[in-house]
C-alpha cells in the first residue's frame, strides 16, 4: 500500500502558487499538527510509517540461539569434543567442549523456517517472522548489554527506544502513557535505567504495570467523589504554576504538572484497559491462559495487555520475563535443558497467541513486534550442562509491522559462535525500528551536552532485506 | 497465388498489430516481462540506435518509389516491397524499445507524451502501408493511389516524431537554437508564461545571484538532461528548490556552505574522461570561470532566489488556519494528522472521542474528506454517522471499523470507498447477507473475525474474491497439537499437572 499518489516533485511541478510560494514555506511551520503542544500529543512521522506500535517482547538474560532459531548441525557431530575454533574470554571463563543442542529443529509453514522444539506455537507462526541470526551485542555483560539494547549505549543514563519514540512520535491515546512497560516480575540487571527516559524530558519515562490488581499503584482513587480529587488537583495545579513562573520555567516542574494530570485521566482508562477478564475465553486459551503452567498464564495475561494497550493507540510497550522456579530468566550459566524448557514453556504459546491475535484483529500490519535477548550464549558449554554469554553473534526475530515475514536475515559460522554475513547491531536494529515506525534515526534529535544527540548515535543502517 | 500471399501478409501484419497493441495498451504486462528478465532498460537503451533503421528503410523506401513513378518500373516497385517489410518490423520494434526507455522515469512532461503518441502512431501506419504496398502488388496496383497518400502522411508524422524525439535527447530548441531570428519566431513556440515570469522577477530580483549567474550556466549546461524534460538519475537542477532535493543516490545537488558535500560541484570537478564526469563526455562544458561562480555561490551558503512576500503571507495564513483547524479537533478529540510530514494525506483517528461530538467538527472533516488516507473509527457510537459524512472519500485506503453497528445497512457507504485496500471489521455486527455486499474492486485484506459470517460464508466469499486476503477466527484447534508439544517438553518439571 503506497501512501503517496502525488510524490514531491509532482506537487512542486503542479502548484499553481509557483516557485516563490515554495520558498517562502520553508520559512514557517508547515507541519499540520505545530499547534498541539502537549508533550504526548500525537506528532506527524517523517515520513508515513508502516508500523504505529511497538510490542518490545525482551527475553532477559540471552536466548540461547543454536538451541532456539540457528540449527548448527555440526554441534551435534562434534558434540564433547574442545571446540577447534579460537574462543574469547567468556565471563566465567569456564569452558568445555562444544555442546550440542538438545532440542530437535523443524521446519514451520512455507518459509520453511527451521525452529526448534522449544518453541513449536512461535515456529507455527514462521511466514510472519523475519529471523535474524547476525545480531551482535555491545557488551558480554547483562546490566550493558541491558542498556545498549534499551538505549544504544553500554551505559546508564541514555534515553531509552520506548522513551524516543513517545518523544518522536507522541501517543495517539490521550489518556494512556506512550511507554508501558508490563513488568513479569524481574527487572532486568541494570535496573529501571534500562527502560530510563534519560535526559528526554520526563513525559517520555515508561510506566509500569503489572499483570494483576492492582496493574499500577495508586491507579484505585482514594476519594471517593472524584470533583474532590479534580478540586485538590487544580489546587495543586496552581501551586505548581506558580513555582513554575517564579523558577525560569523549568522543564522539569512543567513536566511534572503535566503526568499529575495524566495521571488523573489514567484512572478511569488504565483499569478497563488492562481488565482482561472481559476477553472471551477463546482468546484466553489462545494466550494459553488455560495452561497448567502460572509462568504460562502470567506471560499470557502481559501478551493480553500488550494487545489491548495497542489497541488503544499505546505507542511503546515492552513485556519484561518473570523469575522462573529454580531457574533463572535465560540465563542458564546450568541446566540449559530445564531452564530454557521453563523459559520458552512460559513464552511460546501467549507470543504465538499475541501474533495470531493481532492478525486475526488486523493490527499485526501497524504492530512491530520484536523478540530478542540481550545476548546470545556460547555454543560450547560453560561447566557441563551451561552456556554462558555470547555477545559475538545470536538470533532474534521481529514480525508485523512493516517487516518482511518468512525471511531469515544473516548467519553465524557454523558452529553457531560468531555472526560472519550480514552483521548487525543494536544501532542497526533501532535504526530499522524506527524507519517502519515513520522515523528518520538521524532527524531524530534531542539537543543535550551542547550536542543533538540520536538513538542510534553515528551508527545504523537501514535493511532493505528485512523490510516488506 | 495472389490470394495466398495477400492472406500470409495480412496474417504477419495483424501479429505485428497485436503485438503492437499489447505493448500500447497493457504496457505494465510488457515491463513485467522486461523486469522478470532485468532487461528493460538494457534493451531500452537500444532505442535511440534502433529507431535510425525506420527512418532510412523509409527515406529509401520513398526515394525508390519515387523512381518507380517516374520509371513506371515494376522492378522497382517490387524491391521496394522488401523495404516497406523491414520498415514496418523496424517501426513496431522501435516502438517497443521506445516504451521500455520511457518506463525508466528519466523523461516526463507534454514532449514524452507527444513522441510516444506519435512514434505509436508511425508504428501502426506502417503497418497499414505496408498492406495497402502488398495489396496494390497482388490487385495489380489497386489501392496505389491510397499507398501513396498514406507515404506522404508517414513523412509528416517521421518529421514530427522525430523532431520531438530529438528534443528529448537534447533538449528543447536544439535545433533552432542557432538558426536566424526570423526562422527561430517562425519556428519557436511562443512560452507567454516563463517571459511573464521573468519580467515580474526582475524588478525584486536585482543583484541576487542566483538568478543572474548561476540558474543561466546550469540552464546552459545542465537542464536539457536534468530538467522537466528529463531527470536522469532523478536529479533535476532547473530551480533551487530541485538543487536542494536528493536524487537517486540519496544526496542532494548542493549543500549551502559545503563545497565539498555538494555533488553538483564532484561532478563539474571530475576530468572529462571519467564516466561520472557532468556533462558527460561530448556534451559542451562549462568554462572554469563557470564552474567557480557556482561553486563561490555554494561556498557563500547558496542563497536562493528573493521571496515572494506576498505568496508566503498566503501561504503562512492558509497553514495556521489548518493547524488551528487540527487543534480544535484534537481538543474534541479527533486526531487529524498527516500521515507523514512528506505527505498531504491524512490520518483520523476517532478512539478518544466521547459522546458528543460537535457539528463543526464534522464540517471540517467533510472539507478534508478527499486528503483522509486512514481512519481508525474502533468501537466509536458514531461510526455511522462519520462514515455517511465521508461517503466516496476518495484517497481512504486503510478503514478500521472494529466493532461497527450496523454494519450491514453500512455495506453500501463501505462500498463507496472505492480505492479501500484493508477493511476491518473485527466485531462487528456484520452478518452474512451484508458481508456478501461487499464490492470493493481494490481490497487487499478483509477482517471479518468475531462476526457472525460463518466459516462457510468465509470460504464462499473468499473463493469468489480471489484476490482479496479474508481474515476469520483464530482456528483454536490447530494449538492444541501444538501444545502436546509443549507439555512433552514441560514434562520434566510440570508432570503433575499434565497427567
Amino acid at each position: 500500500m503506497k501512501p503517496y499518489d502525488t510524490s514531491r516533485r509532482d506537487f512542486l511541478k503542479n502548484s499553481s502558487m509557483g516557485f516563490g510560494m515554495l520558498a517562502a514555506s520553508s520559512l514557517f511551520q508547515k507541519d499540520l499538527t505545530a499547534g498541539l503542544l502537549s508533550p504526548l500529543a500525537p506528532k506527524a512521522p517523517h515520513f508515513a510509517p508502516k508500523a504505529k506500535s511497538v510490542i518490545f517482547l525482551y527475553m532477559d538474560g540471552g536466548v540461547s540461539q543454536v538451541d532456539s532459531f540457528d540449527p548448527k548441525p555440526q554441534l551435534a557431530k562434534e558434540n564433547g569434543q574442545q571446540p577447534k575454533f579460537k574462543v574469547d574470554a567468556t565471563v566465567f571463563n569456564n569452558n568445555g567442549g562444544l555442546l550440542k543442542s538438545p532440542w530437535e529443529f523443524k521446519r514451520y509453514g512455507e518459509s520453511g523456517i527451521p525452529v526448534s522444539d522449544l518453541f513449536p506455537h512461535i515456529g507455527s507462526c514462521a511466514d510472519d517472522l523475519c529471523v535474524i541470526r547476525s545480531m551482535t551485542a555491545l557488551s558480554p555483560n547483562h546490566p550493558n548489554a541491558n542498556y545498549a539494547m534499551h538505549c544504544g549505549h553500554v551505559l546508564a543514563g541514555r534515553p531509552s527506544m520506548g522513551s524516543w519514540f513517545s518523544y518522536g512520535l507522541g501517543n495517539f491515546n490521550q489518556n494512556l502513557p506512550s511507554y508501558v512497560v508490563v513488568n513479569g516480575g524481574l527487572m532486568p540487571p541494570g535496573g529501571m535505567q534500562t527502560f530510563g527516559n534519560g535526559f528526554l524530558p520526563a513525559n517520555h519515562q515508561p510506566s509500569i504495570v503489572v499483570p494483576r490488581h492492582p496493574v499500577m499503584n495508586n491507579i484505585d482513587p482514594r476519594e471517593p467523589v472524584s470533583e474532590l480529587q479534580r478540586k485538590k488537583l487544580d489546587y495543586l495545579n496552581s501551586i505548581d504554576t506558580e513555582f513554575f513562573k517564579k523558577y525560569h520555567h523549568a522543564d522539569e516542574v512543567e513536566t511534572a504538572i503535566e503526568n499529575y494530570e495524566l495521571a488523573y485521566r489514567m484512572q478511569m482508562e488504565v483499569p478497563e484497559v488492562t481488565d482482561i477478564s472481559k476477553e472471551t475465553e477463546a482468546t484466553k486459551r489462545l494466550y494459553g491462559m488455560d495452561s497448567p503452567f502460572e509462568k504460562t498464564r502470567q506471560y499470557g495475561s502481559q501478551c493480553l495487555i500488550a494487545r489491548r494497550l495497542v489497541e488503544q493507540g499505546v505507542r511503546f510497550v515492552e513485556l519484561t520475563v518473570s523469575g522462573i522456579g529454580g531457574a533463572d530468566r535465560w540465563d542458564q550459566h546450568g541446566n540449559l535443558k530445564a531452564g530454557h524448557e521453563k523459559n520458552a514453556f512460559a513464552v511460546d504459546q501467549p507470543i504465538a497467541g499475541l501474533i495470531k491475535d493481532l492478525k486475526a484483529r488486523g493490527l499485526l500490519d501497524s504492530t512491530l513486534l520484536v523478540f530478542t535477548g540481550e545476548f546470545g550464549r556460547t555454543p560450547f558449554a560453560q561447566g557441563t550442562n551451561g552456556r554462558d554469554h555470547n555477545p559475538q553473534g545470536f538470533s532474534m526475530w521481529m514480525a508485523g509491522g512493516g517487516v518482511k515475514g518468512g525471511t531469515v536475515y544473516g548467519a553465524t559460522d557454523e558452529y553457531g559462535y560468531r555472526a560472519v554475513e550480514n552483521i548487525m547491531d543494536v544501532h542497526d536494529l533501532h535504526a530499522n525500528m524506527m524507519h517502519l515506525m515513520g522515523i528518520d534515526h538521524k532527524e531524530l534529535t534531542y539537543r543535550f551536552s551542547g550536542r543533538d544527540v540520536r538513538l542510534t548515535d553515528v551508527h545504523g543502517h537501514i535493511i532493505p532485506d528485512i523490510l516488506a | 497465388m495472389n490470394k495466398i500471399f495477400l492472406l500470409l501478409s495480412t496474417l504477419l501484419l495483424a501479429i505485428l498489430g497485436g503485438l503492437l497493441g499489447w505493448a500500447v495498451f497493457f504496457t505494465e504486462g510488457l515491463l513485467a516481462v522486461g523486469d522478470a528478465l532485468n532487461w528493460t532498460q538494457f534493451l531500452g537503451r537500444f532505442h535511440p540506435a534502433v529507431l535510425h533503421l525506420p527512418i532510412g528503410l523509409f527515406f529509401g523506401l520513398f526515394v525508390l518509389e519515387i523512381v518507380a513513378l517516374r520509371q513506371r518500373s515494376d522492378a522497382s516497385a517490387r524491391s521496394a516491397l522488401v523495404l516497406v517489410w523491414l520498415m514496418a518490423v523496424t517501426s513496431v520494434l522501435t516502438a517497443y524499445l521506445g516504451l521500455l526507455l520511457a518506463s525508466g522515469g528519466d523523461y516526463s512532461g507534454d514532449t514524452l507524451w507527444w513522441h510516444k503518441c506519435l512514434g505509436i502512431i508511425f508504428a501502426a501506419a506502417a503497418l497499414v502501408v505496408t498492406f495497402f504496398k502488398v495489396f496494390s502488388l497482388c490487385y495489380a496496383g489497386k489501392g496505389l493511389t491510397l499507398y501513396r497518400m498514406l507515404m506522404i502522411g508517414l513523412l509528416v508524422l517521421l518529421t514530427f516524431v522525430g523532431h520531438n524525439g530529438g528534443e528529448l535527447t537534447h533538449g528543447k530548441g536544439y535545433l533552432t537554437n542557432y538558426a536566424p531570428k526570423w526562422l527561430q519566431d517562425i519556428l519557436d513556440e511562443p512560452e507567454p508564461e516563463e517571459s511573464d515570469v521573468e519580467e515580474t522577477d526582475s524588478a525584486g530580483t536585482e543583484g541576487n545571484v542566483f538568478t543572474h549567474q548561476v540558474q543561466p550556466i546550469l540552464e546552459q549546461y545542465c537542464v536539457s538532461c536534468h530538467g522537466p524534460e528529463k531527470q536522469k538519475s532523478k536529479y533535476r537542477v532547473d530551480t533551487f528548490e530541485f538543487l536542494l532535493t536528493p536524487g537517486s543516490i540519496g544526496d542532494t545537488t548542493i549543500e549551502p556552505y559545503r563545497m565539498s558535500e555538494s555533488s553538483l560541484l564532484e561532478y563539474l570537478f571530475l576530468p572529462e574522461s571519467d564516466d561520472m564526469a557532468m556533462p558527460p563526455e561530448g556534451k559542451p562544458r562549462p568554462s572554469a570561470e563557470e564552474i567557480m561562480i557556482i561553486a563561490h555561490w555554494i561556498a557563500n551558503g547558496a542563497e536562493g532566489p528573493p521571496i515572494d512576500e506576498a505568496a508566503m503571507a498566503a501561504a503562512k495564513a492558509v497553514a495556521e488556519a489548518e493547524q488551528a483547524q487540527v487543534v480544535r479537533l484534537f481538543d474534541a478529540g479527533i486526531l487529524l494528522l498527516p500521515v507523514g510530514k512528506d505527505s498531504d494525506l491524512l490520518y483520523l483517528d476517532f478512539q478518544n472521542v466521547g459522546e458528543d461530538l460537535p457539528e463543526e467538527a464534522l464540517a471540517t472533516l467533510s472539507f478534508y474528506k478527499d486528503r483522509i488516507y486512514e481512519i481508525k473509527l474502533i468501537g466509536s457510537d458514531h461510526a455511522a454517522k462519520l462514515l455517511r459524512l465521508l461517503e466516496g472519500a476518495s484517497e481512504l485506503r486503510v478503514l478500521n471499523v472494529s466493532g461497527l453497528q450496523n454494519a450491514d445497512d453500512l455495506a453500501e457507504v463501505l462500498n463507496s470507498f472505492s480505492a479501500l485496500e484493508l477493511l476491518n471489521l473485527f466485531g462487528s455486527d456484520l452478518s452474512g447477507a451484508g458481508f456478501s455486499k461487499l464490492t470493493l474492486s481494490n481490497l487487499q485484506k478483509l477482517y471479518v473475525g468475531s462476526t457472525q459470517v460463518s466459516p462457510e460464508e468465509l470460504q464462499v466469499y473468499q473463493k469468489t474474491n480471489v484476490s482479496i486476503q479474508v481474515f476469520g477466527d483464530v482456528d483454536l484447534s490447530s494449538i492444541e497439537a501444538l501444545k502436546a508439544i509443549d507439555l512433552e517438553n514441560s514434562a520434566e518439571f510440570n508432570p503433575k499437572e499434565n497427567k
